[in-house]
């Protein structure tokens, strides 16, 4: 009955489920054509209360933003030139050749997985990180078709552990809990960790080269104390998986004329 | 007979498939939608064989494997014993609506608690998500709403195809 539990990433499972993918894949975009505008329509009447209300807060909120842009901008200016110094940025031309894509179906009832409507036809492949519009780390592509790919959240189990680095250089490993959770472990904590410490990705670290450096995964949700020496504690993730309608893959690792660089950061 | 029922089982399973992963993965209310391939699949059973039921059970829930990136046949398992409940309980849907639509409720459960089980001893984690018991009692809440107007649908629809099913019943006793 089980079919393929232990081929899930090849032989006659994945042809079966990429063949039915890409038959699927132009029909599920078909319907979400139809019924996207009707789910946005509905969703603008049945905010149409909180409009105005939100529309002043987002006033406010950018008022407040570009008084804090203003204070930032010459300390970003000293960031970028001391990344550059020491050669850890993420090349640009990374981001650029993101891949942007649109989220057009999910797994069944207890199955996370996305499905987007790139695949290896627009350099789309089994790996990549991907990332939501506000660069935040959702998850990793998990099968690719020609048309198509699927995409592991980072909350599930099945995804791979992200190494983070926290605000303080501490590193720690981030875990998939399922739905819309994630566990920090921090296996040799120097301190104690307080709430709401945003956590990115550490890059390359040994033989781990699954994320690139400096994507946003997510923010501690209590404060919590080292015991033995270790730390376990929820954190938020940075992305809303539920609402997730369009996504970048970002390609990495990078091709051979990026990764010359890379290596520089691995040293 | 047999086989149009069954074909018609099918090709309404994979219509449900398709609505259930490209428009309830926008519709979601409080954090959960529908199975409706799950409700298709029970809606089919009560009409088809016990054999043919089982077989509809386990492709509708193998075209959700498919769909997703699940290892393979996770879904279909439960799926297969959902349908196998839906054919020894199958009598339940004679007396009246009230009853089939609890009736769908509780085979939904029981289903979704199977798919965790058998996830979370392959290593899904099921079980342990923190949503899993929003999910294990919004889905048979929706599906029994789903199946206030689905399952009457179906009566007629399998009636039109294949006749009355308390007369089949009759025949058969």
């Amino acid at each position: 009955m089980t079919l393929d539990i232990r081929a899930s990433r090849g032989g006659f499972g994945a042809d079966l489920r990429s063949t039915v993918q890409v038959v699927m894949a132009p029909l599920q975009a078909a319907v979400n054509a139809v019924v996207t505008p009707v789910v946005s329509f509905s969703d603008g009447l049945s905010n149409l209360a909180g409009l105005r209300e939100e529309n002043q807060r987002l006033r406010d909120r950018i008022e407040s933003l570009e008084r804090e842009a203003a204070q930032v901008g010459h300390l970003e200016s000293q960031v970028s030139e001391l990344e550059t110094l020491l050669a850890l940025r993420l090349g640009e031309d990374l981001y650029q050749l993101s891949v942007s894509a649109e989220v057009t179906a999910r797994g069944g009832t207890l199955d996370p997985t996305l499905t987007i409507d790139r695949g290896t036809g627009d350099g789309v492949h089994t790996g990549q990180p991907v990332v939501d519009g506000q660069g935040a780390l959702i998850g990793l592509v998990s099968e690719a078709g020609e048309a198509g790919a699927s995409v592991i959240p980072i909350t599930s189990r099945r995804a791979p552990a992200v190494t983070v680095r926290l605000p303080d250089g501490q590193r720690g490993v981030v875990t998939g809990q399922g739905a819309g959770a994630l566990e920090l472990s921090i296996l040799e904590a120097s301190g104690p960790l307080e709430g709401g410490e945003l956590l990115v990705t550490f890059g390359p670290y040994g033989d781990s080269n699954a994320y690139p450096k400096d994507l946003d995964v997510g923010i501690v949700a209590e404060a919590a104390d080292p015991q033995f020496g270790t730390i376990g504690v929820r954190v938020e993730p940075m992305g809303d998986i539920e609402r997730l309608e369009y996504v970048a893959v970002i390609p990495w690792p990078p091709a051979p004329q990026f990764r010359d660089g890379d290596a520089d950061e691995g040293a | 007979m047999e086989g149009l029922r069954f074909l018609l089982s099918l090709l309404l399973v994979m219509a449900a498939a398709l609505v259930q992963t490209s428009v309830f993965h926008s519709i979601r209310p409080l954090g959960a939608s529908p199975d409706v391939v799950l409700l298709v699949v029970v809606v089919g059973a009560i009409w088809l064989k016990p054999e043919a039921a089982v077989l509809l059970g386990f492709l509708g829930g193998l075209l959700l494997d498919v769909l997703g990136s699940a290892p393979l046949g996770l879904s279909g398992l439960a799926f297969t014993v959902g349908s196998y409940i839906t054919v020894r309980s199958r009598d339940r849907f004679d007396y009246g609506l009230p009853v089939g639509v609890m009736t769908v409720g509780g085979i939904t459960l029981v289903t979704l608690v199977t798919n965790a089980l058998i996830g979370t001893l392959f290593g899904e984690g099921t079980l342990g998500n923190p949503d899993i018991i929003r999910t294990l009692l919004l889905v048979p809440i929706y599906n029994m709403v789903f199946a206030l107007g689905v399952l009457p649908l179906a009566d007629r629809l399998f009636s039109w195809v294949a006749g009355p099913r308390r007369n089949r019943m009759r025949r058969r006793i």
